[in-house]
């Protein structure tokens, strides 16, 4: 994979990740799930700074963005906080590896940039009760 | 309706099935690989010449095994520093027994790559780590201490000069820093 390959599809799952945060927000209960509703908020705030970055580290390099896709599946059903809760865990451990991805495929400034997104995620796996690994992003 | 979970062109996130996790053995297997390759990078013909011609210097180390020996000393400094504060708080155990296993975990993933009796360069043998005298203080401390870790492992990935050895000790950080936001207070 090239680094352009490696930051498009980042920037594709941050893509799917915005969409998909935003419907997991708009099911929970700002009043009933303060907490859930404050981390999926945050989530969709740190996602959506994270596809703003990928998108000028990919025009930085002469190539058009990948487009958002009109609508994406959601990892799963969604009614209950729990459900809503397990998706968010889904999305991020998907999203933590794609960036296990980027750093192996970059070097310099974009490396770590990856290497930041990764931790992050890693955290927000945590935030949303994914127990700790000893290889995040990696498994 | 575009299936989130395929990396295709209409895709978005990384395409592995929801909830598909590799072994720990795969993990480890899979860091051997990189290993191997690291270790396969200071070939013993290049050791030999360096000691024909000057045989009292030590043979450099290839960039990522250099990469990978600081990387085991740091995370066996922290280990041990771990250790120590549970040595003196048997109660923390509950606390911090999944981070010694953490450390241990990373160690015999990067002992292989490292050669015998290799030293990182540049750098004095590191002082004792003196655990403070009360728990709370000896808690906040370690903290520190993992934290200085997480921050040379990221600047050791961003070093790396195998993208797959990067991303190796870019989750070893990772690893770290999860075990921060539920350290123990």
């Amino acid at each position: 994979m090239t680094p352009v390959e490696a930051l498009q599809k980042a920037l594709a799952a941050e893509h799917a990740a915005v969409h998909i945060y935003g419907l997991l927000a708009a099911r929970s209960s700002q009043s009933e799930q303060p907490a859930l509703f404050a981390a999926l908020d945050r989530a969709y705030a740190e996602h959506r700074s994270a596809r703003d970055r990928l998108t000028v580290l990919v025009t930085a390099k002469d190539t058009d963005p990948v487009a958002a896709q009109p609508d994406y599946d959601v990892p799963g059903p969604v009614t209950t906080a729990g459900e809503i809760e397990s998706a968010a865990r889904t999305l991020e451990s998907r999203i933590t590896r794609t960036y296990g991805e980027l750093v192996a495929n970059t070097a310099g400034s974009d490396r770590r940039w990856a290497i930041s997104a990764l931790d992050a995620s890693a955290l927000r796996e945590v935030g949303f009760g994914v127990a700790p690994s000893d290889f995040p992003g990696l498994s | 309706m575009v299936d989130s979970s395929n990396p295709g062109a209409t895709s978005a996130v990384d395409g592995t099935a929801a909830g598909s996790v590799l072994s720990r053995r795969t993990v480890l297997a899979a860091g051997t690989v990189v290993i191997g390759g690291l270790v396969s990078g200071c070939s013993a013909d290049d050791t030999r010449s360096e000691e024909r011609t000057n045989p009292r210097r030590k043979p450099a180390l290839a960039p990522d095994v250099a990469v990978a020996t600081a990387a085991l000393a740091e995370i066996t400094a922290v280990r041990a520093a771990v250790t120590g504060t549970l040595n003196r708080f048997p109660a923390a155990r509950s606390a911090l027994a999944e981070v010694v296993a953490m450390h241990r975990t990373h160690e015999a993933t990067l002992a292989d790559a490292v050669p015998d009796r290799a030293e990182p360069s540049g750098s004095a043998a590191p002082a004792p780590y003196v655990v403070a005298r009360g728990r709370d203080k000896a808690l906040r401390s370690l903290a520190i201490r993992e934290q200085q870790l997480h921050g040379t492992l990221d600047g050791l990935a961003l070093r790396a000069q195998s993208g797959d050895f990067a991303r190796l000790l870019a989750a070893m950080g990772a690893a770290v820093h999860q075990r921060l936001a539920a350290w123990p207070t």
